[in-house]
């Protein structure tokens, strides 16, 4: 189980993504695009040219596949690879159902039920009008036709080398049209069960049909951005229509008129177009197309009639070392600073070299790897997994939090993140234990409110969505932030989410810290012998300088001050000269790993990953400065002598 | 500059002279007297000539009959088919098979004599102890190039046998036609000392050590010559790059040996590290950065590769957890069953079965493992004609002769142009499209030979193809499912297609058939594991179109005509006999050669054989070395003088007595194909049997003898003609090398026993195809 969210703004107007899938619905004029962005968009195609945005209809958390308009344009069903086929008020915009029958993407939709039951991934399928054939196009590269009332198979066509990504039935279901992976489109009779003719009108693979009504002429498109119109009795006619910017993944013809006017095209852009075909009458009429394969053909339309602006891509992520900030570029170009713990964009950077951008920011700290990136939508995805999401640790003040009370907790950045994801849910709200939670939180000045929401440092956008899947990617729940207080959402939220992420967001318990092995011998070049070795353990947040300071005053002073003291004798003095130690500390020592004297704001586990580098336990080196005169002294070194760092 | 040629034959010859002699003068000399006396005038010249490999060469070339390819070797013969036989040493039909393989493979004795030639021009040129690196020099010279010289030697002994043989059929009218390949053999040992000891032994891995050392050999003579050019200061541009390319190449091998390396491996390289430094000094060679970055010269880069592939032989034989250790990643890499690529790793000895074992049943797409190995080979062969060439083009200036050159080169580049492909692994995105390619080179591929339980269900189980088997290594797998496949372009997890093809098609492709099965409830000793004995229908022809990364590329043809295959009989995988059959091809390039001395080495090394034996009966003799022998004799009698039945019961009784892998025992097995024997009899291809011997056989060669005998009363060129006359006669025929046997096998029981209809427990382990244009 994991808990993933999107970074993204509330309303996002514009395709962020390739279309993978077009509907129009002629009475209303409303386009609808399935995007691979996750959203599935509405569009007023006939007035609102500048700013056709009407809604979105999002519930999916990965690629639209496909979609269905049926009942007379009332009902959308989707089909999307998170597994899931969706049915939609289509005039409304909400979801109405989840089918949650599949186990693996959906990739294709005909209007019904699709049939399994052979191991090869379905990429296509089509229905008849009359609903009384459906034929499915698989990596088998055979095409599977089947009675949807009976379910039974009625046959198999042979023919494609490759996988089939396109299928169009006639009206009566006598003729199918198939385009393929192979480059070809074929036309077979389902009545003599064979094939009729093979088109070869693209360069590359075959990824999207269309056909009018008399199923005279095809339109297809495909890998090699070209659209054709093909005359399928006699295939020499032919005609580019146009040639996208990318490959071509559905088309949608324009029936509103006879002949059609008009086709909608989609690509692996996120840009939708429309292109015109008044032309081609005439152009057919003129005798006017080439037919000679080999000379390259000049498209019927250089302007698109009407464009649907899409939005950019995130193409490209950096995670900085802080694990908290991410560097993104999108198709534009554009450079973008995120902020995964308040899930926001932090600065557009604009155009600008990716890679130097991601070097300017490069800073030597080390922080756990915490949460994955995942870039399919377009958008930044970010996706919590209970094996490593509780490992960083920062110090609030390097994470830029002050607490009320001033003082410097640690915090835990996927703890906090999930509390504020879940700020809403009421079950959070209820604190089992107040005095536990104050003290794992460090909040005193709050806690008065009784009622503690979120984490008290920060709050992500209400319109967060967040989303509960299956590790291999299956969602199981989506909801927005904001409305994890909803009623259907709590009861929902109580049976879905896991008990790692209770555990941290309504019982409190937060995680326990990391501790780091290490060594802590004097150097070399002081003279003194190489103790027994001892190995010490501290939290892998400790500072150098609290190192320092263990020297210091551990062995340094011991040396100095009771060479016949114990240990114990120092205890009194502690905390009251804490801070003086730490000053004489650094003014006296300086430790040194591989050699290199090391910054005291350096915590250990960046040393360890910057400086130490290799395997094994980490090995730290005292001496005093250059200045100092006396020779330390060997003195063995309690491993119990940093316990107390770590709690600090 | 005693060569190794020298050496061999100088052993052989002394070892066996006196004996053979007398033996021979029984039969031979009776009938030619003249005949022998030329034979000896022209014998010491021979000597010399094998003694000094470039004289050898040169005798070659002056010989009236340009032989761009030599493959065969003596042939026509009274009873005796014109054809050289290779006595058994001690179970070593898996070397003796492969051999013969090597020797008919087109091209490859020339490029073996070139190399030759190449070698001890380097070592001329240095001044060197090199040159002992044939003979004398295994000390110091890399048990590689030893190898080289050792299988010139065999080459060499085995033309002169023939050409003697053709223009002098009496002499062998009873006796076998047949060399000891013990030089060779030692060679071997040394180089894996898992050959040592009588042991049956895998052919596969033996070939797969052959050529990898002889490419360690290549490499060599290529970096020598690299170096030579530094020294000589060519700056030709090819020159140039030529050394570049040698050093990324090292730089590879160098890597995956690192790779290769591994706990127990170390301390053996060190040892052939600290032998290959030596050489290294003795040579004084100025080396590129990279090249001494690498290592060493030429010489000590020889030495190196030969003791680190050792190095690998030896692990591998001496321990099968190493190969187990080395298989899990095979797996891993293998998502479908596929069959495994067979790599020049020399995996010489009884682990390999595991690996085939497990190669069988899972897929073995150990694109790391085969990477590394075929890289290595690769590299090494890239190494070594980079080398010859760029040796070449040094040498140009510095040799005089052009043709030598020429002859260098070509041999440098014939290994890998021979013998090596390369392979594309192919995964395309079913959503985009897009696909991601990564090569590997390969010098044979494994295919499976039966459907174990891990082996796809293939519908029609019982139509077993070479296609369909070859389908099977190289099918299409597909990514879906709960693991797909990360598309860069998708930036989603999408499904895709992962497909091996082949690139670049070698000129001869070598099939390996896993022929072993898991079957449960078996005694041997390799539990489980048991051989199939139904084997695949093995095509004449053979077109790798349909699995060809650029089908219509138009510069090669990727139909392929069968040439040559090692059969394997024995009921079991731990014991049976090897034995070749192979078709006779581009006869007329024959060269015959004069040397009577050549001959008198052969003599004398089948008389050392003998010599041991003596004048035991020829049945003993045949079977090659004196302790082995016996059982095998005794077997042969049986099967000569009876029919197929009794060969089976034969075969089965070794596969129990045999510890090999597949088998190293003497000829016995092969009578299994009785039915060849049967009608072998009656044809003119008898094997020149021994005891019962046929008489008929013995008439017929007598003729061709007497022709022979009056062509050279004529004149030398005439005996040419007659002899190459007779030696024509077997153009496209099928001859079964059976160890020291040779003989006539009609094509149709060829095919028969390819095939499964028969269930005999003689079934193809390795088929070699060549390229034929369309």
């Amino acid at each position: 189980m994991q808990v993933s969210y999107v970074i993204r703004d509330e309303v996002e107007k514009y395709n962020r993504n390739g279309v993978n899938a077009l509907q129009l619905d002629p009475a209303l004029n409303r386009l609808f695009t399935a995007g691979r962005d996750s959203i599935i968009r509405i569009w007023s195609v006939n007035q609102h040219k500048q700013d056709p945005y009407i809604a979105s209809m999002e519930h999916h958390t990965d690629w639209v596949n496909d979609i269905v308009l049926c009942c007379n344009g009332k009902t959308l069903i989707s089909a999307s690879s998170d597994t899931t086929v969706k049915v939609w008020n289509a005039h409304k915009g909400f979801c109405m159902s989840t089918l949650r029958t599949h186990k693996d993407y959906v990739k294709a939709l005909a209007y019904a039920k699709d049939k399994d039951g052979n191991k090869d991934s379905i990429y296509s399928l089509a229905m008849n009008q009359m609903g009384t054939v459906i034929v499915s196009g698989s990596t088998e590269k055979v095409l599977r036709v089947w009675d949807p009332r009976t379910c039974a198979k009625l046959m198999k066509l042979k023919g494609h080398t490759d996988n089939v990504k396109s299928l169009l039935l006639n009206r009566d279901g006598t003729q199918c049209l198939s385009g393929s992976s192979d480059g070809t489109i074929r036309l077979w009779s389902l009545g003599q069960q064979r094939c009729i003719a093979t088109y070869r009108v693209h360069d590359e693979g075959v990824w999207a049909l269309q056909v009018n009504e008399a199923f005279t002429h095809v339109y297809s498109g495909g890998r090699d951005r070209k659209i054709y119109c093909t005359d399928l009795r006699s295939p020499d006619i032919r005609v580019l229509i146009c040639e996208e910017k990318a490959p071509v993944l559905k088309m949608e013809l324009d029936r509103s008129a006879d002949p059609h006017s008009a086709i909608w095209v989609s690509t692996t852009k996120s840009t939708v177009n429309k292109w015109s075909l008044k032309g081609i009458l005439n152009f057919r009429a003129s005798g006017d197309y080439d037919n000679d394969c080999s000379a390259p053909l000049t498209p019927l339309c250089t302007q698109t009639e009407q464009v649907i602006k899409g939005g950019a891509s995130i193409i490209q992520c950096h995670i900085l070392n802080d694990k908290r900030h991410i560097l993104t570029k999108d198709t534009n170009n554009n450079v973008a600073y995120w902020d995964v713990l308040k899930a926001c964009k932090v600065e557009d950077l604009g155009k600008m070299e990716f890679d130097e951008e991601i070097k300017k920011r490069f800073k030597t700290v080390y922080v756990p790897n915490w949460f994955s990136v995942d870039l399919k939508t377009g958008m930044l995805t970010i996706t919590l997994d209970e094996s490593d999401c509780f490992a960083a640790w920062v110090s609030a003040k390097d994470a830029g939090f002050t607490s009320p009370d001033g003082s410097d907790p640690k915090l835990n950045l996927g703890g906090l993140l999930l509390q504020a994801l879940l700020e809403y849910w009421p079950r959070t709200h209820i604190n089992p234990s107040d005095d536990e939670t104050e003290l794992n939180h460090g909040m005193n000045g709050e806690h008065e409110s009784r009622i503690q929401k979120g984490n008290g440092y920060f709050q992500v956008p209400p319109h967060t969505p967040v989303i509960f899947g299956e590790a291999g990617g299956r969602t199981l729940f989506r909801l927005l932030c904001r409305d994890s207080g909803g009623e259907t959402e709590s009861m929902l939220l109580n049976e879905t989410v896991p008990q790692w992420v209770i555990d941290i967001t309504v019982d409190k318990n937060m995680p326990k810290f990391n501790k780091i092995p290490f060594y802590l011998q004097p150097h070399s070049s002081s003279g003194a012998k190489t103790l027994k070795k001892d190995r010490l353990s501290a939290s892998d947040m400790l500072q150098v300088r609290k190192v320092m300071e263990h020297v210091y005053e551990k062995i340094i002073n011991l040396d100095s001050e009771s060479q016949t003291g114990a240990a114990s004798a120092e205890k009194p003095s502690e905390q009251k000269e804490e801070e003086d130690m730490a000053v004489l500390a650094e003014e006296k020592i300086e430790l040194l790993c591989q050699d290199q004297v090391l910054d005291p704001n350096m915590d250990l586990r960046t040393v360890k990953h910057f400086i130490w580098k290799s395997g094994g336990d980490l090995t730290l080196h005292y001496r005093q400065k250059s200045t100092e005169t006396n020779a330390i002294q060997d003195e063995f070194v309690s491993s119990s002598g940093l316990e107390k760092f770590s709690i600090a | 500059m005693p060569g190794l040629l020298n050496e061999g034959g100088v052993v052989a010859a002394v070892v066996g002279s006196p004996v053979k002699k007398s033996k021979l003068s029984l039969k031979f000399f009776q009938k030619k007297d003249t005949k022998r006396a030329l034979d000896f005038s022209e014998a010491p010249a021979e000597d010399n000539d094998t003694a000094e490999p470039e004289e050898t060469t040169n005798h070659d070339q002056v010989v009236p009959m340009p032989c761009p390819s030599s493959p065969l070797t003596c042939e026509k013969h009274e009873s005796l088919v014109p054809f050289v036989g290779l006595n058994n040493l001690g179970n070593t039909c898996y070397l003796n098979s492969i051999l013969q393989v090597l020797y008919y493979c087109p091209g490859f004795k020339e490029a073996i004599k070139s190399l030759c030639l190449l070698a001890k021009l380097k070592d001329k040129q240095q001044d060197d102890g090199a040159k002992n690196e044939g003979d004398t020099g295994e000390d110091t010279l890399p048990v590689s190039m030893e190898l080289l010289g050792s299988f010139h030697s065999i080459i060499s002994s085995v033309e002169q046998l023939q050409s003697s043989f053709l223009l002098n059929p009496e002499k062998y009218s009873d006796g076998e036609l047949a060399t000891p390949p013990r030089k060779l053999l030692n060679t071997l040992r040394q180089l894996n000392p898992m050959y040592e000891g009588y042991l049956q032994h895998d052919a596969q891995e033996v070939l797969q050590c052959i050529l990898a050392n002889i490419q360690e050999a290549c490499d060599n003579i290529k970096k020598e010559q690299t170096d030579n050019q530094k020294d000589s200061t060519l700056s030709n541009g090819m020159g140039e790059s030529n050394h570049e390319d040698d050093g990324s190449s090292n730089g590879q091998l160098s890597g995956k040996r690192k790779s290769d390396t591994e706990a127990g491996n170390s301390k053996k390289r060190a040892k052939s590290q600290s032998k290959s430094k030596k050489n290294e000094e003795n040579v004084p060679m100025t080396r590129s950065k990279r090249k001494s970055s690498s290592g060493i010269t030429t010489e000590s880069s020889d030495q190196r590769n030969g003791t680190e592939e050792k190095e690998q032989e030896k692990d591998r034989g001496s321990t099968i957890e190493e190969e187990k250790n080395d298989s899990p990643p095979k797996e891993e890499g293998k998502r479908t069953r596929r069959g495994k690529l067979g790599w020049l790793k020399p995996s010489g000895k009884q682990p390999s079965i595991f690996s085939k074992f497990r190669s069988m049943g899972r897929i073995t797409s150990h694109v790391g493992g085969r990477g590394e190995t075929k890289e290595k080979s690769d590299c090494s062969v890239q190494e070594k004609q980079e080398k010859d060439t760029s040796e070449n083009e040094s040498r140009t200036q510095e040799v005089k002769q052009s043709l030598e050159k020429n002859k260098e080169q070509s041999g440098l580049d014939v290994l890998k142009w021979m013998f090596q492909g390369q392979l594309v692994l192919r995964t395309r995105c079913l959503e985009c499209e897009c696909f991601t390619e990564r090569r590997e080179d390969f010098q044979d591929i494994s295919v499976p030979s039966t459907l174990s339980d891990d082996v796809s269900p293939d519908p029609k189980p019982e139509l077993k193809t070479l296609k369909w088997a070859i389908s099977q290594f190289a099918s299409v797998e597909r990514i879906v499912g709960q693991d797909k496949y990360f598309c860069e372009t998708c930036h989603h997890y999408t499904e895709a297609e992962r497909s091996l093809l082949f690139d670049k098609t070698p000129e001869v492709i070598t099939i390996h058939l896993k022929c072993f099965a898991a079957n449960g409830s078996e005694m041997d000793p390799y539990a489980g594991l048991s051989k199939v004995n139904t084997p695949l229908q093995t095509p004449l022809k053979l077109s790798l179109h349909e699995w060809c990364a650029q089908p219509d590329s138009p510069d090669r043809s990727h139909h392929y005509e069968l040439f040559a295959v090692v059969m394997h009989s024995g009921v079991t995988i731990s014991s049976g006999h090897y034995t070749t059959c192979i078709r006779m091809m581009d006869l007329h390039h024959t060269t015959l050669r004069l040397q009577s001395q050549d001959e008198d080495q052969d003599r004398d090394r089948e008389d050392d054989t003998k010599q041991k034996k003596e004048e035991v009966p020829r049945t003993e003799y045949d079977d090659g070395e004196v302790s082995f022998s016996l059982p095998g004799r005794g077997q042969n009698v049986a099967r000569v003088s009876t029919t197929i039945s009794m060969s089976s019961k034969s075969v089965s009784k070794r596969s129990s007595e045999g510890v090999g892998l597949l088998g190293g025992q003497r000829s016995i097995t092969s009578y299994e194909l009785s039915n060849s024997n049967q009608t072998n009899p009656e044809k003119v291809s008898g094997s020149a049997s021994r005891a019962a011997g046929s008489l008929l056989q013995n008439t017929v060669k007598k003729e061709t003898e007497e022709e022979g005998v009056d062509a050279m009363d004529d004149g030398t060129q005439v005996s040419f003609d007659v002899a190459l006359r007779n030696l024509l006669d077997f153009e496209g025929k099928w001859m079964l090398f059976d160890d020291s046997e040779v003989r006539l096998f009609e094509e149709e029981d060829f095919l028969r026993a390819c095939s499964p209809e028969t269930c005999s427990t003689s079934t193809p382990y390795l088929l070699f195809y060549k390229r034929v244009s369309q």
